[in-house]
């Protein structure tokens, strides 16, 4: 998960390297590369999952930020048992940290109106930390490894 | 044709809801705005543009106010369940949006 975890320390590196005055750029860095820290740390956790290595690379591009996004959604829709309460809980914390931050990504990406203030940089670094703390207790979990199958495979419509 | 979501066919409804959750916010919530549209994927959502204190905003203070924030939001209006509307929050502190005078906080 190096790359992830590399991201992730990026981010907050971004969020603080001007501690008196961000800069509009580096704030905006810092969110999108929060996103991007938890978006990999996902497809990192998937494509290991892949018993062939030199075919990782090619699976790991065929993700979807839509279809990840839904995935994401259906799990913060589904009521699950008493006896999955604590993986559900903390796979619910992903979920939301994935579509929550997806959404600060494009807005910090491709709207050059707003501006954007440290607390909201780091929010959304609070927000990854969550959820990769949550990502480590429950990854080998059942309900953890058929979240990673749903954010690859795009549900038909039909 | 999909169906119209109950936050949007039932605004007025709603926003009783999230006044009705106001007085359960924790210390260092000053105030909130809300926004009805659509996020980056064309889904309908509600935007929580919230105000903190300077105090509560401190990176060491931030989460837990932020989680507590929109755990209440969460656990009594339930926007995505009930509602159906995507919640997303952006939270700054008193001091930032006294310098940004961002609208769609006030």
């Amino acid at each position: 998960m190096a790359l992830a975890d590399d991201l992730l320390e990026q981010a907050q590196h971004l969020a603080t390297r001007e501690p008196k005055r961000p800069r509009q750029a580096s704030l905006r860095r810092a969110i999108s590369t929060a996103d991007y820290s938890l978006f990999h740390l996902l497809i990192a956790a998937t494509i290991l999952n892949w018993k062939h290595p030199h075919q990782r690379a090619h699976v790991a591009r065929e993700f979807d930020h839509r279809s990840m996004k839904d995935a994401s959604n259906k799990i913060l829709k589904t009521e699950f048992g008493p006896s999955d309460a604590v993986v559900a809980r903390h796979l619910k914390t992903v979920a939301q940290a994935f579509v929550e931050l997806q959404q600060h990504r494009h807005a910090a990406d491709y709207n050059y109106a707003k501006r954007w203030t440290k607390t909201e940089a780091q929010t959304d670094i609070d927000t990854a930390i969550a959820a990769f703390q949550s990502w480590k207790i429950i990854r080998k979990e059942k309900l953890a490894q058929d979240y990673l199958v749903s954010l690859l495979i795009r549900e038909r419509k039909d | 044709m999909p169906n119209r979501p109950r936050g949007i066919a039932q605004p007025a409804e709603l926003v009783k809801s999230l006044n009705g959750v106001y007085h359960l916010m924790p210390p260092g919530f000053v105030k909130w705005n809300y926004t009805f549209g659509n996020d980056w994927s064309g889904d309908p959502a509600v935007f929580f543009w919230v105000v903190l204190s300077d105090e509560a905003s401190n990176p060491k203070n931030l989460r837990q106010v932020t989680s507590a924030i929109a755990n209440i939001v969460t656990q009594n209006v339930d926007p995505l369940n009930e509602w159906g509307l995507i919640p997303y929050f952006s939270f700054r502190s008193q001091s930032e949006q006294a310098e940004l005078k961002e609208e769609v906080f006030d």
